[in-house]
C-alpha cells in the first residue's frame, strides 16, 4: 500500500539510511493486519474481570456479554469512553495553562506574561468579568478563578459552553440535558456510568457521551482563549512546511506535542543570539533551526512564523531525514516508536511532561516557574546532539510549501474589516447569499495509515473549492494543506471556483497581501477547533438563525485519535454535519449507527456522515450544504 | 483377472474406483439393469417436482466411461459359481474372476398382497425410470396417495405437494419415520406437513386399490376409510435384491453374509451395498440397510480387496441419516427409542428444536437432532466407533449438546 | 499435499481466524459489509475449548473423507490439489455431510439451504484463517517440511539435555 502522497515523506521513506530494520507506523499498520473485526465494530467489551466479551456480530454466537449487555449497549459504551478519552487529554491540555496563568499572576512564572490584554478583555467580558477601569492583573485575576472553576463541580452551566454557542443551541442541549456543569465531572460521569452495571440504555449513554462532548468544547475554547492571552492571538503569517524546511547546516530542533506552554517558550529562546552563537560554535552555520511537528507545530507556526515540518503520522519520517538533533515532546499524539526510530540515528529524544515519559527517551522535566532556562537546557542538548549528526545518513528531502498561517477568528474578521470596517461580517454572509460562496467546511483531525497520507484531505478539498466551498483547517489537516500548497494566494486562483476565487480576491487584496486570501485557511492546532465555532456562530447570530441551519459542515476525513472522537461528537451537538472518512468501532450495533448518523439529526441539526471514499464524501458534503441553503432559502 | 460387477449404483461405482487403483489394466465388466447412466438414486423424489431434471441428477463423469470398464445394461438372472460364471436376462452368459455382487435394493411392491395394486396409476419409487414416469402421469392427477410413511414416502409426499397435489399418506405404523426418528420427532414433523396441508394417516392399512375406467380412483383402507387418489405410490421399503442369487449356493440370512473383506461364503464372489447383512455398532444386531454411505464403504473396501489391496470394513450402522423435512433438519443415529428401559436416556426440546441422546453404560448408542444439526457428525462418530467415554465426559458431553439447544 | 497446522498452544481463542473466514466468504470481502448481507456468511471453522485448551477445529480433507462418502448428490468432490469442494448448485440441502464428519466442521447455512465447509480460500494463496491468525498458531506447511520440523525439534531437545 501507498504509505503517503506527501512527496517529502515519500522521498524520506524511500531513500532514508536508517537501515532495513527500521519500521514506521504503516509497517507496523501490515503487521497488524487484519485487525480484529469484534474491535472494529466495537462490540468487545472489558469493563470487568467477568470478562472479555464479544457479540457475534454474524448473530450465530452470544448476542449478549456475560451481564446481559448488547452490542448497542457495549458499543454505545465504548462511544462514550473514547469522547470521555478525548475530552480528558483536552482538559489536561486546558487545566495546565490556567495553572499557569495563575501562577504568572501569582509570579512565581517569571518567564510568562499577558501578550494579548485586548484578547483578555475580550474573554473576560464575555465571561461576565467587570472590565471598565480594572487592571489586566485584576482582570485576568478573575478570569483565572473562573477558568479553574469549569474543571470542578460548578454547580450551573459551564461559563465557556453557555458564553460561546447561539442562544437556540444552549436552549436544546438545555432540553436534552447535555449541558455540563462540569469538565472533570462529566469525564468521571462517562466514566461511572459506562462502569459494571451502570447504564445499560444506549441512547442515554449516548446523551452522556453528547455532554462530554460539550465539556470537551468547553475545555479545548478555555484552552485557546488562555493560549492567545499568554502567547498572543494568532495573525496571518507567511511560512513553510513540509520537511525541506530542515536545515543540513544548522542544528534542528523539532518541537512536537500540543500545548504551547513549553514550545512557545522554546521558540522564544532560540531567537537569543546566544543561543544561535552556541550553535555556531558547535559547527552549525546555520545556527539554530526550530521546526515544528503536528499541532505544537500549527501553534508556534501561526504565532511566531516558525516552520513546520510535517504532521503526527510521519514523526517518525522526520526522524529518518537523519538531520533531527532533538526531538522535543510533551504530550498527545507522541507515538513511542519515534525512541526506537532515534536509535537508527543520533537524534536525542526529550520528553518533559511528567505524564508522558517513553522507553529510550530523555527526560528533562519542563518547569514553568524556570521555563526559559529549561528551554535553554534542552536547546543545549540538541546543540550537543549536533556534533554526532553522520552527514552520511542525512536525507533531507529538498521539498516544501509556502504556507499562509494564523487565521484565528479574529483575523478574519480583522480581513473581513478592511472591506467593510463598519460590519465585517457582511461581505462574508452577502458572498454566501450571492453563492460566492456555497458553504464553509471546517477540515479537522489527523493522518491515519489506513489511507495514504493527505489523500483523503486532497481528494476532497480539490472538489470542494471547485464547487465554491471556503475551507476552514485545523490541527493535521491544516499541516496537510500547508504541506501540499493550499495555503497560499497562487492556490486560490489554480484550485477555487471563481465566485471564491473572486470574494477571497477582494479580501486579500483589501486586507494588503497584495493577492487573494489562501483557499484554505489555517486556524490552528486541534484545540483551536472553537475557533471555527465562533466564526459560525457570529453568522449565525447575525442572520438570527442556529448554526444547525447554516450551509456549514465539518470534516475528519483521517481522524485517528480519541480526542478526534471528542471533537467530532461535539461538532455534531453543535449543529454540524460531520463526515469521517474513517468507520469508527460502532457498526456492530445497528441502533447506535442509527442515532449517530440519522437519529441524532431530529435532536441537534449535526450528525455523522461515515464515508470512506473521498470523492463521494465531498458529494455528500455539497449535498447537505445545499440542503441547508435552501432551508435559509437561498 | 477378469472382474464382474452386477450392480449400477454407488456401490458399484465404488468398487470400480477402487479396483482401478489397483490394476489399471485389468478388464472389468458392469452389468446393470437400469438403461441409464449412473445417477444418485437418493435424488430421485426430486424428480417429482421438477426440482431437478433427470440429467441433472447424473454422475459428473461416468464412471464406466472414465475408469475404463465395459458396461452392459441388462439384469443378472443367476449365478454358477462353481463355472465362474453368470447368467443375464438376455441369455447371455459371462464368465468372471471376482464376481461383485452390488445390486442393491428392490422396492416392496406388496403386489401379491394388495388388489389393484396393478392397476394404471400405480406407482413404485426406486429408480429413475419410476420417478420419470410419475413426473409424466401426475400431469393428470389432483390427487395422491402414497402407501408408506418413511422417509422416501415423506419426500415423494413433499415433491409432489410442491408440484400442487393433495396428497395423502398412509403409514401402517402409529407414526411417520419409524426408522429414523422416534415418536416425538416424528410427531412434531407430522405436524408441521399437516399444517402445511397435507393428510397423514398413521396406523392404518390399505386394503384395495379401487380403479374406474381401469385408472386409480380411490383407495380403501383397513379401517374403512376412503381415500380419493389418482395416483398410488407404492412407499414401503425396500428388500436385498438377492432373489437371483437361489440357486448360487452363498449363505444368506437377513442379507448376503461377508466378511470384513467383503467375501462372501463362495471363493471369488464379494458383495457389498444394500444387500450384505453387517453387524449394526449401535446394538450389535444384524442388520441391512440402504444407506448411501455404507454403499460407498462396502464397495470401496470390496473393491480393494477383489484387486489384491488390503482393505477393512469400517464400523457400519444402518441408521445414520440426514435429511430435511418441513424445513427441519432431522438427524438421527444409532438407537433411536427404548421402550424396554435399557438405555439412559436425554431428550430436550425448544421450540421445534429437540435433542436426544442414549447411553448404553459408557457408550453413546444413539442420538437424535431436529431443528439444529452442529456438531452432529461429532456425536454420530462416536456411536458408529463405540468409544468408551468416562462419566465426566458423558456429562459434559450430554452438557453441551442440551446446552446448545436454540428455538428455532 | 499443503496442510493446515494448528499449534494449540499458540491459539487464544481470539475468533480473528473465524472472521476473517467469514469475511473472505462474503460478497465484498470486507467486514463492514459482511455484517449488514442479508445472509451473513458463514464460518468454515470453529474455536473450541476443552479445559485450557482452546484451538479451532478445521476440515483435514481427510483422504477417506466421510462426508465425500455420505454426499448423495456429487455436490463434494476431491479437486487436483486434494481438497475437498463443493458445488453449491448440486447440494440439496441434506446434510449428510454434516452427519457424517466426525470433526464437526461441516456447517449448514440455513438461509440459503448448502451445506459450507472449508474451500482453502480458493481466491488467496494463504488461506484467511491463516493469513489472519495473530499468534501463528495456524500455519500452512508442506507434510513433509513439518515432519522435518519435529525431526529437528527432537534432535534439538536431545542436545539441549546433552549440554
Amino acid at each position: 500500500m501507498k504509505c503517503s502522497i506527501d512527496p517529502a515523506v515519500t522521498e524520506v521513506l524511500n531513500n532514508h539510511k536508517g537501515g532495513n530494520k527500521l519500521k514506521t507506523a504503516w509497517d507496523r499498520y501490515e503487521a497488524q493486519q487484519p485487525q480484529c473485526g469484534f474491535g472494529e465494530l466495537g462490540v468487545c467489551c472489558r469493563h470487568c474481570m467477568q470478562g472479555p466479551c464479544r457479540i457475534d456480530p454474524f448473530g450465530e454466537g452470544p448476542d449478549r456479554g456475560i451481564c446481559g449487555a448488547t452490542a448497542d449497549t457495549i458499543v454505545a459504551r465504548g462511544v462514550a469512553r473514547a469522547v470521555a478519552g478525548g475530552t480528558a487529554s483536552h482538559s489536561g491540555h486546558a487545566l495546565h495553562i490556567a495553572h499557569v496563568l495563575k501562577k504568572m499572576l501569582a509570579g512565581k512564572t517569571p518567564d510568562y506574561a499577558i501578550k494579548d490584554e485586548v484578547k483578555l478583555k475580550a474573554v473576560a467580558g464575555r465571561c461576565g468579568i467587570a472590565i471598565e477601569g480594572r487592571s489586566s492583573k485584576e482582570i485576568a485575576q478573575d478570569l483565572v478563578e473562573k477558568a479553574l472553576s469549569e474543571f470542578g463541580d460548578k454547580g450551573e452551566a459551564l461559563t465557556w459552553a453557555a458564553t460561546t454557542v447561539t442562544k437556540a443551541r444552549l436552549e436544546t442541549f438545555s432540553k436534552l440535558g447535555i449541558v455540563p456543569t462540569s469538565i472533570d465531572g462529566t469525564i468521571a460521569e462517562v466514566m461511572h456510568r459506562t462502569t459494571y452495571g451502570v447504564d445499560a440504555d444506549p441512547v442515554n449513554i449516548l446523551l452522556g457521551a453528547l455532554k462530554c462532548a460539550v465539556a470537551d468544547y468547553t475545555a479545548c475554547h478555555l484552552a485557546t482563549d488562555l493560549s492567545d492571552i499568554l502567547f498572543g492571538t494568532p495573525q496571518p503569517v507567511v511560512s513553510k512546511a513540509n520537511l525541506g524546511v530542515l536545515k543540513e547546516d544548522a542544528v534542528n530542533i523539532a518541537l512536537h506535542g500540543h500545548n504551547p506552554l513549553l514550545s512557545d517558550i522554546i521558540a522564544q529562546v532560540a531567537s537569543e543570539p546566544e543561543m544561535i552563537a552556541e550553535a555556531q560554535a558547535a559547527g552549525a552555520a546555520g545556527g539554530l533551526n526550530v521546526v515544528g511537528i503536528c499541532c505544537t507545530g500549527n501553534e508556534i507556526m501561526m504565532r511566531h512564523g516558525i516552520p513546520l515540518a510535517t504532521s503526527s503520522i510521519s514523526q517518525e519520517v522526520a526522524i529518518m531525514t537523519g538531520a533531527i538533533d532533538a526531538m522535543v515532546v510533551d504530550y498527545q499524539c507522541i507515538m513511542p516508536a519515534i525512541a526506537t526510530a532515534a536509535e537508527c540515528f543520533h537524534t536525542k529524544v526529550i520528553t518533559t511532561m511528567p505524564i508522558a515519559k517513553m522507553p529510550g527517551a530523555e527526560h528533562i522535566a519542563f518547569s514553568d516557574e524556570n521555563a526559559v532556562e529549561c528551554a535553554r537546557a534542552i536547546l543545549r542538548q540538541g546543540i550537543e546532539r549536533f556534533k554526532s549528526r553522520n552527514p552520511d545518513k542525512v536525507c533531507i528531502p529538498q521539498k516544501s510549501s509556502t504556507a499562509i498561517a494564523g487565521f484565528s477568528a479574529e483575523a478574519i474578521v480583522a480581513a473581513l474589516a478592511k472591506v467593510n470596517a463598519d460590519d465585517p461580517l457582511k461581505p462574508l454572509i452577502d458572498n454566501i447569499v450571492a453563492g460566492n460562496i456555497r458553504g464553509i467546511c471546517l477540515f479537522a483531525g489527523c493522518n491515519t495509515v489506513k489511507v495514504p497520507q493527505d489523500h483523503n484531505y486532497i481528494e476532497m478539498v480539490k472538489k470542494l473549492l471547485a464547487e465554491n466551498v471556503l475551507i476552514l483547517a485545523t490541527g493535521c489537516a491544516s499541516s496537510a494543506y500547508a504541506r501540499h500548497g493550499f495555503m497560499t494566494s497562487e492556490a486560490t486562483i489554480r484550485y477555487a471556483g471563481k465566485g471564491l476565487a473572486a470574494v477571497l480576491t477582494v479580501i486579500g487584496e483589501a486586507a494588503g497581501l497584495g493577492g487573494p486570501l489562501p483557499p484554505v485557511l489555517h486556524m490552528g492546532s486541534c484545540v483551536d477547533n472553537p475557533r471555527a465555532v465562533d466564526v459560525a456562530v457570529a453568522i449565525a447570530n447575525k442572520l438570527g438563525v442556529d448554526v444547525s441551519q447554516l450551509p456549514v459542515v465539518a470534516s475528519a476525513p483521517e481522524a485517528v485519535t480519541e480526542k478526534a472522537v471528542a471533537i467530532g461528537t461535539w461538532a455534531v451537538a453543535g449543529g454540524l454535519p460531520t463526515h469521517l472518512g474513517v468507520v469508527p468501532p460502532v457498526l456492530g450495533s445497528k441502533l447506535v449507527t442509527e442515532v449517530l448518523t440519522s437519529t441524532v439529526k431530529d435532536l441537534l441539526g449535526g450528525y455523522f456522515i461515515v464515508e470512506p471514499d473521498p470523492a463521494k464524501a465531498a458529494v455528500a458534503l455539497l449535498t447537505v450544504i445545499d440542503e441547508r441553503r435552501a432551508g435559509l432559502g437561498l | 483377472m477378469e472382474y464382474l460387477i452386477v450392480g449400477g449404483s454407488i456401490a458399484a461405482a465404488s468398487a470400480l474406483t477402487a479396483i482401478r487403483k489397483n490394476t489399471p489394466q485389468a478388464e472389468v465388466r458392469v452389468v446393470a439393469d437400469e438403461p441409464v447412466p449412473f445417477y444418485y438414486r437418493p435424488l430421485i423424489p426430486y424428480l417429482l417436482d421438477g426440482s431437478r431434471t433427470a440429467d441433472e441428477i447424473l454422475f459428473a463423469e461416468h464412471p464406466p466411461t472414465v475408469l475404463g470398464a465395459e458396461l452392459l445394461h441388462d439384469q443378472c438372472i443367476g449365478v454358477e459359481s462353481k463355472q465362474h460364471l453368470v447368467r443375464l436376462r438376455s441369455g447371455r452368459e459371462l464368465r468372471y474372476g471376482k464376481l461383485l455382487l452390488a445390486a442393491g435394493g428392490a422396492p416392496v411392491m406388496l403386489l401379491d398382497d394388495l388388489p389393484g395394486a396393478k392397476s394404471e396409476g400405480v406407482f413404485a419409487l426406486r429408480s429413475l425410470d419410476d420417478a420419470v414416469k410419475i413426473r409424466q402421469y401426475l400431469l393428470h392427477c389432483k390427487t395422491v396417495a402414497i402407501i408408506g410413511g418413511g422417509l422416501v414416502g415423506i419426500k415423494a409426499a413433499e415433491a409432489l405437494f410442491r408440484a400442487g397435489l393433495s396428497v395423502t399418506v398412509i403409514e401402517q405404523q402409529p407414526h411417520i419415520l419409524a426408522l429414523r426418528a422416534d415418536s416425538f420427532a416424528a410427531d412434531a414433523i407430522a405436524e408441521r406437513l399437516r399444517s402445511k396441508g397435507m393428510t397423514l394417516l398413521t396406523e392404518e392399512d390399505s386394503e384395495e386399490i379401487v380403479t374406474s375406467a381401469g385408472k386409480v380412483n380411490t383407495l380403501r383402507l383397513a379401517s374403512g376409510r376412503t381415500v380419493t387418489a389418482d395416483m398410488v405410490i407404492l412407499a414401503v421399503g425396500v428388500k436385498p435384491n438377492i432373489d437371483f442369487l437361489k440357486n448360487a449356493g452363498l449363505e444368506i440370512e437377513h442379507g448376503i453374509v461377508v466378511n470384513q473383506q467383503m467375501q462372501s461364503s463362495v471363493p471369488d464372489i464379494y458383495a457389498a451395498g444394500d444387500l450384505i447383512q453387517f453387524i449394526d455398532q449401535a446394538d450389535g444386531k444384524t442388520v441391512v440397510s440402504g444407506l448411501w454411505s455404507n454403499a460407498v464403504h462396502s464397495g470401496r473396501v470390496a473393491g480393494c480387496c477383489m484387486s489384491g489391496g488390503r482393505a477393512v470394513l469400517p464400523p457400519l450402522l444402518s441408521v445414520m441419516n440426514s435429511t430435511e423435512i418441513a424445513g427441519l433438519p432431522l438427524l438421527s443415529a444409532g438407537v433411536l427409542d427404548d421402550p424396554q428401559g435399557r438405555y439412559t436416556v436425554f431428550a430436550e426440546a425448544c421450540g421445534n428444536s429437540y435433542r436426544k441422546l442414549l447411553f448404553d453404560q459408557n457408550r453413546l448408542v444413539g442420538m437424535i437432532f431436529l431443528g439444529q444439526t452442529e456438531r452432529a457428525g461429532v456425536y454420530a462418530n462416536l456411536i458408529r466407533c463405540q468409544i468408551p467415554l468416562e462419566k465426566s465426559r458423558r456429562e459434559q458431553l450430554v452438557r453441551e449438546v442440551m446446552g446448545a439447544i436454540k428455538r428455532v | 499435499m499443503q496442510l493446515i497446522y494448528v499449534q494449540t498452544d499458540r491459539c487464544l481463542g481470539c475468533r480473528t481466524c473465524e472472521i476473517q473466514c467469514r469475511v473472505e466468504h462474503a460478497e465484498e470481502k470486507n467486514l463492514f459489509a459482511a455484517i449488514r448481507q442479508i445472509h451473513p456468511p458463514k464460518k468454515r471453522l470453529f474455536i473450541e475449548q476443552q479445559g485450557k485448551v482452546k484451538a479451532p477445529i478445521l476440515c483435514h480433507h481427510c483422504d477417506d473423507s466421510p462426508c465425500m462418502a455420505a454426499c448423495i448428490t456429487g455436490s463434494l468432490y476431491r479437486d487436483e490439489h486434494g481438497i475437498v469442494q463443493r458445488k453449491d448448485e448440486l447440494c440439496i440441502g441434506c446434510w449428510s455431510c454434516i452427519m457424517a464428519c466426525p470433526f464437526g466442521v461441516v456447517a449448514r447455512d440455513a438461509d440459503v439451504h448448502v451445506a459450507v465447509k472449508c474451500d482453502r480460500c480458493p481466491d488467496r494463496e494463504i488461506p484467511a484463517c491463516v493469513a489472519s491468525c495473530p499468534t501463528k498458531a495456524l500455519r500452512l506447511v508442506d507434510a513433509d517440511q513439518l515432519s522435518k520440523e519435529r525431526r529437528q525439534e527432537i534432535l534439538f531437545r536431545g542436545s539441549s539435555l546433552a549440554e
